[in-house]
């Protein structure tokens, strides 16, 4: 993986000391309260560790005593830029659980607003991650000003912009607003152009090329090998996408391709991540033209919901990559055992791979091509 | 270099936009009819109490347990001049630890606690965390004073939402939870 | 995936196709099949677990490649670990679970086979105690290191954690300096700080020996690796920290005890009106006689602990008594109200018998 032909200290010319250098916790680079000490000799890294647990707020003990419905607030604070797509599989995992099947129409309004998310979400990368290359300002100005458009958009549906809370088993909390389509169109109009804006920011960037091809070149093995999951394992070239191998919800009903990349290198992964964006546009166009009236809450649904004994490892793609909720059930109004397979936690375990051998400026972008997002990783 | 000329273009055409962003603390964006700040109790204006009985469904469903009641016999009952049997004695909301998840607004059989959609309220900033645990007065104050016109409420009711049948009637409710959590417990 | 879940219909557990396929693979491995929901499941023994797992890494036909998830559970009795396992060859699901004693937490590691299983094994191993033999590194990920509970498991609780937290560590630490005050040769064990310090004296020690005889980088790293290897063991096994004399207490206790008295004296002389000066020369006074007594064998400061003690113990004993009806509560599964009601009531018979 290594870029740069390290030579190791016994056959340099004067003595060298490693030294170790401190990065975080609270450094713009880290996106959060990480911290990494790196070990270097000179400006070439040898050594990475990685530290975190500063978020930790035992997001995998409390919903063990809470209400099933009560934990999916919990859930959008693991991962805090991909609330929606976190629900989803939560409550999909609750849904197999109990056998509550959610209406169809609930189910079109899910996979809309998981598919803007998902936007927002590349949208907060690209912005966060041209930052770190050295273009200040500018491209992460672009990419706010449009993830400002869709959180405008949700606080209408949902009245929050962050902490949605809006997914219920069987359904979702309440029914979208009479001019959603409307809305949707025109905010989804918006997007594209700010899409090519972005693109026009960053695809032929000479900054960007230069800092970015070649870079912690990763094989499709070792990928799959770290348990890489998302934009970083389709970025090798691998074509795998959890909406197309196993279809959940309704993904099934839509077309739209998975971009994939070649080299493994940082910047196939920021061009994975921009088509991503261009495909979720085509799945709400194409939900928004087919998504029916009706109910939006399943019928018959008890005031305490009980989960018959049982388990099960529902698993969503994310925009980070595979989010997976493991639920344990005894009978009772609450989890038995609730895991959350985050899945940044599962790609920064692979940092240290991606960045030995590379030079300090570069660790600071590979953290950023990770896109990791500490409520999560910290949980 | 023709990166950087496709770049400086992009950039030139976004100079001609109108500005997104607002003055903030002069200029206000307005906020949607569904936004969620804290949550706040309601004023029952035409009985001249608040709509809150105190029965605790919200507490008792609150996450994080920031919420803590307490009921008591209303004295307007007696007199006559209420339908309702119990009314809320105390009511504390912890500020700093709701996060304001909507489930108490839900669960609530008497809609008697909203969800804030406007920019009044509660000042949030202070020296002491102490200071955002608010009383029933402090809670009640935006509604009484008028400041807070037409909370949401989901249009389809609770029960869509999953959690509980709406009742109207104090007693029926009282009953309902009884023989529901008797049932199924 | 609705194949799966038209499985799961059948009463009696009905070996899936994967299933089938790792009984003929593996004879004489004993695989109890669980029908759950998506993934098919097994639970192995951990006597085969190596073997089972290497033929699921290196077998043609099952080659599952990728560990998508490794989770920890607690059964009560037991300690189970959860892998899920995907095989982008074959398009294989499987979750594969095994148990282990509580008394004997250990299950063999597979950071080997998938690199992925390395930090979820370290957090599985930090919640639930479960050590992973053969792991490279597990020190704890996202709690801090030291941490002498395990927060994941059922007996861990999650209401009055700060107290329980509290009187859970105190009273370790008071028992380890009964134990060292009974015994008089076990001192009182280092402090984390003290241990960090020794360990450095120890590492700079070691690496000036290693230069001054000249070695190599590689080597000099030996060095000093087999230096604080020693040094950890010779700390497991009580040889460092005996040698020091058990203190009547520690410099922070004093240092609370003087602020204490600091406080006392000062209060006192407002009380009787004192001008500054006085004031001063009162406190200077107190601080005196307090060092004197200090020197003189510490009397009062051996009275100071006790008496907290008895409350720390009360709520030690409170935290117990919460675990123990909730834990009750939760077997017979209770509903949350019920529950809270029932640890509630607990709670009150508790404080009755105090009272008594």
């Amino acid at each position: 993986m290594a870029t740069i032909d390290y030579t190791i200290p016994g056959e340099h010319d004067l003595e060298t000391l490693d030294i170790h250098v401190n990065v975080g916790p609270q450094h713009p680079a880290t996106h959060g309260v990480f911290r990494m000490v790196l070990t270097v000799d000179g400006e070439v890294v040898t050594d990475v560790d990685p530290i975190i647990g500063y978020m930790h707020r035992g997001n995998e003990k409390l919903p063990e005593n809470c209400d099933f419905r009560q934990a999916i607030g919990f859930h959008d604070r693991t991962d805090y830029l991909a609330q929606f797509n976190t629900e989803h599989c939560y409550v999909q995992a609750v849904e197999k659980l109990t056998g509550i099947t959610p209406t169809e129409r609930s189910e079109y309004i899910r996979v809309i607003l998981a598919e803007l998310n998902r936007i927002t979400s590349h949208q907060m990368f690209v912005g966060a991650f041209s930052t770190d290359v050295g273009i200040f300002g500018t491209a992460f100005m672009y990419a706010f000003r449009d993830r400002e458009l869709i959180q405008d958009f949700f606080e209408e549906i949902t009245g929050e912009r962050m902490m949605y809370n809006y997914f219920r088993p069987g359904g979702v909390a309440w029914d979208v607003p009479d001019n959603f389509r409307e809305r949707c169109r025109q905010v989804i109009g918006q997007i594209k152009k700010g899409i090519s804006d972005l693109e026009g920011l960053i695809v032929n960037n000479e900054v960007v090329l230069a800092r970015c091809c070649g870079l912690s070149r990763m094989s499709t093995a070792d990928a799959i090998n770290w348990g890489v999951s998302g934009p970083l394992l389709r970025a090798t070239g691998l074509e795998y996408d959890l909406r197309k191998a196993e279809p959940y919800s309704i993904y099934d009903r839509f077309e739209f391709d998975i971009p994939t990349g070649k080299d493994g290198d940082i910047y196939d992964r920021v061009i994975v991540r921009i088509e991503e964006m261009k495909q979720s546009v085509r799945i709400v166009e194409q939900a928004l033209l087919r998504m029916p009236d009706g109910p939006i809450m399943a019928e018959g649904l008890k005031r305490v919901l009980r989960a018959p004994e049982g388990e099960v490892y529902m698993r969503v793609e994310g925009p980070r990559g595979e989010y997976g909720v493991y639920l344990v059930a005894t009978g009772a109004d609450k989890p038995y055992r609730h895991r959350v397979r985050a899945a940044s936690f599962c790609n920064l375990s692979a940092l240290r791979a991606m960045s030995v051998g590379n030079y300090v400026s570069d660790v600071v972008i590979i953290l950023g091509s990770i896109d990791i997002v500490l409520g999560e990783v910290d949980r | 270099m023709l990166g950087i000329l496709k770049a400086l273009k992009t950039t030139i055409q976004a100079a001609a936009r109108k500005p997104v962003t607002v003055q903030y603390p002069t200029e206000k964006k307005e906020l949607p009819h569904r936004s969620r700040g804290f949550p706040v109790l309601l004023w029952d204006f035409d009985k001249d109490e608040p709509f809150c009985t105190g029965c605790q469904v919200c507490a008792r469903y609150c996450p994080v347990d920031c919420i803590t009641v307490t009921m008591k016999d209303n004295p307007k009952k007696a007199a006559g001049k209420s339908k309702r049997k119990k009314i809320v004695d105390h009511f504390y909301l912890d500020y700093a630890r709701c996060m304001r998840c909507d489930i108490c607004v839900e669960v609530c059989n008497f809609d008697a606690i909203v969800m804030n959609n406007t920019w009044e309220g509660v000042e949030l900033s202070r020296y002491d965390r102490q200071d955002l645990v608010l009383d029933k007065d402090a809670l009640l104050k935006q509604s009484r004073t008028g400041r807070l016109k037409d909370p949401f409420r989901e249009p389809m009711g609770v029960a869509h939402s999953g959690w509980s049948p709406k009742v109207e009637e104090d007693e029926e409710a009282e009953e309902t939870n009884a023989s529901e959590e008797g049932g199924e417990g | 995936m609705t194949q799966e879940t038209v499985q799961e219909a059948a009463p009696p557990p009905e070996p899936g196709p994967l299933a089938r396929l790792l009984q003929e693979l593996l004879p004489g491995v004993g695989f109890a099949i669980t029908v759950t929901l998506l993934d098919e499941t097994v639970t192995i023994g951990r006597d085969d677990f190596t073997r089972v797992m290497e033929t699921l890494k290196g077998h043609e036909r099952l080659r599952f490649d990728y560990l998508r998830c490794l989770s920890g559970a607690d059964y009560l009795t037991e300690l189970e670990t959860v892998y899920h396992f995907y095989s982008f060859e074959h398009g294989h699901k499987l979750a594969v679970k095994v148990r282990c004693p509580y008394d004997d937490p250990h299950v063999p590691t597979v950071s080997h086979l998938w690199a992925a299983a390395n930090w979820h094994e370290r957090e599985t191993h930090e919640m639930y105690g479960i050590v992973f033999d053969g792991h490279p590194d597990l020190r704890p990920l996202l709690t801090e290191e030291g941490l002498g509970y395990f927060p994941l498991r059922k007996s861990h609780p999650l209401a009055d954690i700060e107290e329980w937290q509290e009187g859970y560590l105190s009273a370790i630490d008071e028992a380890k300096r009964q134990a060292a005050s009974a015994g008089g040769e076990a001192a009182p064990p280092m402090s984390k700080v003290e241990i960090a310090q020794a360990k450095a004296k120890l590492m700079k020690e070691a690496r000036d020996k290693a230069r001054a005889e000249g070695l190599s980088p590689e080597d000099e790293k030996a060095a000093v690796r087999a230096a604080i290897d020693k040094f950890q063991e010779d700390l497991e096994s009580g040889a460092v920290g005996g040698a020091a004399a058990p203190a009547p207490m520690s410099k922070v206790e004093l240092a609370q005890a003087k602020a204490k008295v600091i406080t006392k004296a000062r209060s006192e002389a407002r009380g009787q009106g004192m001008t500054t000066e006085d004031e001063k020369a009162f406190v200077a006074e107190a601080i005196k006689k307090f060092s004197e007594e200090q020197a003189g064998g510490g009397a009062p400061a051996a009275a100071a602990p006790k008496k907290e003690m008895s409350k720390i113990e009360l709520a030690q004993a409170k935290a117990k008594v919460i675990t123990k009806a909730r834990n009750e509560a939760r077997a017979k599964g209770m509903s949350t109200e019920d529950e809270k009601k029932f640890v509630a009531e607990a709670l009150k018979n508790f404080s009755a018998e105090q009272d008594a």
